[in-house]
């Protein structure tokens, strides 16, 4: 599968791909980057990059018995290995405080 | 498993995962390279180290010794990452195994192995002079 | 005298020639000339005139001369006869009496005389009162010169204790300055040692700096064989690396070669000979490895014991420096105690020449003081003798009678006749006594002797007695009619003074004043006696 663009953001030290098309705004509030998507509100430490067409690989079943987080694949950018994130099952590390989220399937 | 050798023997690649010894037909090898540099996932299980990137491709790594319980030993001078096929042949899928050392090939007896099970660890055997519990990737992902 | 007593005999004969010549003449020109009668006449009248000059202004005047030296000749003879008597009084010292005498003398030499008798009568008070002063002054130069004679030898015994006290220093001194002596030679000698050490210690830092240099180029050498082995290390880490390497390459060959099935079996073999190559190539590494290993610790060792060395050394020659700084010091302090001791040695030998020398000048003042000692028991003599003298002086003018209360002979008179008044009234007689010698400190007795000589009444002064029994010779009814002043005043009938001698009372130089007790009919019915005690006469 080829993405069209993935912004790439780093947290904690850990990239992650999201599909530009759920990126509704981004926003920088005093070094915090706030992206707010159609389901959630996030905040990253940075973005890395905005990836065009990208080829994103099917996620690993192997992957998927020792990882649980639900996600549409896995890419490689810049060399790294980064997990193209599910926008209805984002990670908690990406959800910004006080922002509830529910995973939605 | 399949690909065995002719005369009931498998060649193996022996690799030091820990305190054992493991062997892994080399039907279900694709490379042997050095460690890859790994990148954690958050929330993983105890035997996913992270994802790493080999050839291009995003590759799941997970740790032989834990894999197999095997008691960590000291640092490795060499550690190395064994490009492994897991799951059914049908549709296996690359995998990385993070191991201290590839030793050598050897030749793997059936008749001289000794069953254990159905899961990954196959059984155990005397590979060069050694002891040595023999894996089999294919059955990783349903175990 | 005698050519004035003669010269009216001579002028009547002068004139009485010339008229016998005038008349001649007169009778000769008379006759030569015819008128004898008128120059008859003349010479008449003229020699009746001379006459009658030469009575009234010859004759009467000599008449009248010769009684008046016959008067002058009486009195002359009154006033030798008084003169006499008043040098017969002053013969026996009664000034007094001479007062009486000089009313008789003549008006002219009344005063004179009296003013001679009081210049005399004052002169010979000044006198005693000098003498008293004297000494006194005697006295009090005695006792002075008797303390300071003791002072002198105290001074003296002082000086010799004194005088063994700086021998003593001065031995001691003297075995300072030797002990100086050889502490400065040890010193000197230490100062050499010191300086001989020195140098040593210099050497042996020069030494050791030079063993620091070369331990300095072995750690430079052996580090330089360190970094050729790090060096080699690294090429043997990179031989393993390729080892490892070509190893894992064979075994990927041998993975490809079992995928490819029996097409890959020879490549397979290839892969095994690989591997077994990258194997024999590991074990190499290994062996140099552990050859170098074997070198590098040796190496390592040696650096080590290069640095351990290098630290010894610099140690060595941190504590030579120590060492080298602690001889400086060493020196330094000996220098400076040698030189202490040279100048100890130095003021020692002097303080023993100044011990030698205020020995010598406490033997001269001993000496001197042992002379001051003599010179002040002569002076002591010499006062001794300057208060016998002004005892005597003073003796001599109570020889006078003088209208003094100083005078002695004076107020025994005056007590005698107050006591003679009293004649037979005992009891008076010895209050009298008890009340003069009560009255009297320079008095140390007061007796009364009866014309026969027995002791008839006395008292003793307490204070001159102070507990002293009284002298057993001295009692009622005892005969003093031996003694010379008894025999004296009996004998001349005034008063006498006799020379000193010493009192048995108290034992000092004292002397006797007895003078005569006469009754209402200047009989002498006893004579009145005092011992004057001489330091108590003087201190009036």
């Amino acid at each position: 599968m080829i993405a069209d663009e993935l912004f790439v953001v780093e947290r904690h030290g850990r990239w992650w791909a999201i599909p530009a098309a759920v990126v509704e705004r981004l926003d920088d509030d005093h070094g915090e980057i706030r992206i707010r998507t159609t389901t959630a509100m996030l905040q990253v430490d940075r973005v890395v990059t905005l990836a065009r067409a990208v080829s994103v690989t099917a996620s690993s079943r192997i992957l998927g018995r020792f990882w649980d987080q639900p996600h549409e694949g896995l890419a490689v950018i810049r060399g790294r290995p980064v997990v193209v994130l599910d926008p209805r099952t984002l990670p908690v590390e990406l959800i910004c405080e006080g922002e509830p989220h529910e995973p939605q399937q | 498993m399949t690909n065995v050798a002719s005369g009931g023997t498998i060649r193996c690649l022996l690799i030091r995962a820990g305190e054992c010894l493991c062997a892994i037909p080399l039907t279900q090898l694709r490379r042997v390279v050095r460690a890859l540099v790994v990148h954690p996932l958050p929330g993983s299980a105890p035997e996913l180290l992270g994802l790493a990137e080999f050839a291009g491709e995003p590759l799941p790594i997970l740790d032989l010794a834990t894999l197999i319980s095997a008691s960590p030993v000291a640092t490795p001078a060499f550690p190395i990452t064994v490009i492994a096929w897991a799951g059914p042949p049908d549709r296996r899928e690359a995998i990385g195994l993070a191991a201290d050392a590839a030793l050598e090939i050897a030749e793997l007896s059936i008749a001289q192995m000794t069953l254990a099970g159905d899961g990954v660890l196959q059984g155990d055997a005397v590979l060069a002079g050694q002891p040595a519990r023999v894996l089999n990737l294919e059955a990783l992902e349903a175990s | 005298m005698n050519r004035n007593n003669n010269f009216p005999a001579i002028l009547g004969l002068l004139i009485t020639g010339l008229l016998g010549i005038a008349g001649v003449i007169a009778l000769v020109v008379a006759q030569s000339y015819g008128a004898p009668a008128l120059l008859f006449d003349l010479f008449v009248v003229v020699g009746i005139g001379l006459l009658a000059g030469y009575v009234v202004f010859c004759l009467l005047p000599y008449l009248r001369l010769l009684r008046v030296t016959s008067e002058a000749k009486n009195s002359a003879r009154h006033t030798e006869e008084v003169i006499a008597r008043s040098l017969e009084h002053l013969q026996a010292g009664k000034l007094t009496a001479l007062g009486s005498e000089v009313d008789e003398l003549p008006t002219n030499l009344r005063a004179t005389f009296a003013g001679a008798v009081h210049a005399l009568s004052t002169l010979i008070q000044q006198i005693q009162n000098s003498s008293i002063e004297v000494a006194g002054a005697g006295n009090g130069v005695q006792s002075t010169a008797s303390e300071l004679a003791s002072g002198s030898s105290e001074q003296a015994a002082a000086v010799v204790e004194i005088t063994a006290t700086m021998e003593e220093l001065a031995r001691t001194a003297a075995q300072i300055a030797a002990n100086a002596a050889s502490q400065a030679q040890l010193s000197a000698q230490a100062e050499a040692a010191g300086n001989a050490g020195a140098a040593a210690v210099d050497d042996a830092a020069g030494g050791v700096e030079e063993v620091q240099k070369r331990i300095v180029a072995i750690a430079a050498r052996a580090d330089a064989l360190g970094t050729r082995s790090k060096e080699i290390y690294r090429v043997l880490d990179l031989i393993t690396e390729i080892a490892h390497e070509t190893h894992i390459l064979s075994l990927n060959a041998a993975i490809e070669a079992a995928a490819a099935g029996e097409h890959g079996r020879r490549f397979g073999v290839v892969a095994d000979e690989v591997r077994r190559l990258a194997q024999r190539s590991q074990e190499s590494v290994d062996s140099v490895r552990n050859l170098l290993d074997d070198f590098s610790g040796s190496i390592r060792a040696t650096v080590v014991a290069t640095e351990e060395g290098g630290k010894d050394a610099s140690r060595v020659f941190e504590r030579a420096r120590a060492a080298a700084s602690a001889i400086d010091e060493l020196r330094d302090a000996l220098a400076h105690t040698s030189s202490t001791a040279r100048e100890t040695s130095l003021a020692t030998e002097q303080q023993r020449t100044a011990s030698d020398q205020v020995v010598l000048t406490l033997k001269e003042v001993s000496q001197v003081i042992q002379r001051m000692a003599e010179g002040l028991q002569h002076f002591s003599g010499t006062a001794d003798r300057l208060n016998h003298l002004a005892l005597t002086i003073q003796l001599l003018t109570q020889s006078f009678h003088l209208d003094s209360p100083r005078s002695l002979k004076h107020i025994g008179e005056q007590w005698a006749a107050e006591i003679g008044a009293q004649a037979g009234h005992w009891e008076a007689i010895e209050g009298r006594l008890a009340e003069v010698v009560q009255a009297n400190a320079f008095m140390e007795i007061a007796f009364l002797v009866g014309n026969q000589g027995a002791m008839l009444g006395f008292s003793v002064n307490p204070e001159w007695a102070a507990g002293r029994p009284t002298p057993s010779n001295i009692a009622i009814g005892a005969s003093f009619a031996d003694r010379p002043w008894f025999q004296a005043v009996m004998r001349d009938g005034h008063t006498i003074i006799t020379s000193l001698y010493d009192s048995m009372l108290t034992g000092e130089r004292c002397f006797t004043v007895a003078t005569p007790v006469c009754d209402s009919h200047q009989a002498v019915v006893g004579v009145l006696g005092f011992d004057v005690n001489a330091r108590g006469w003087t201190k009036i």
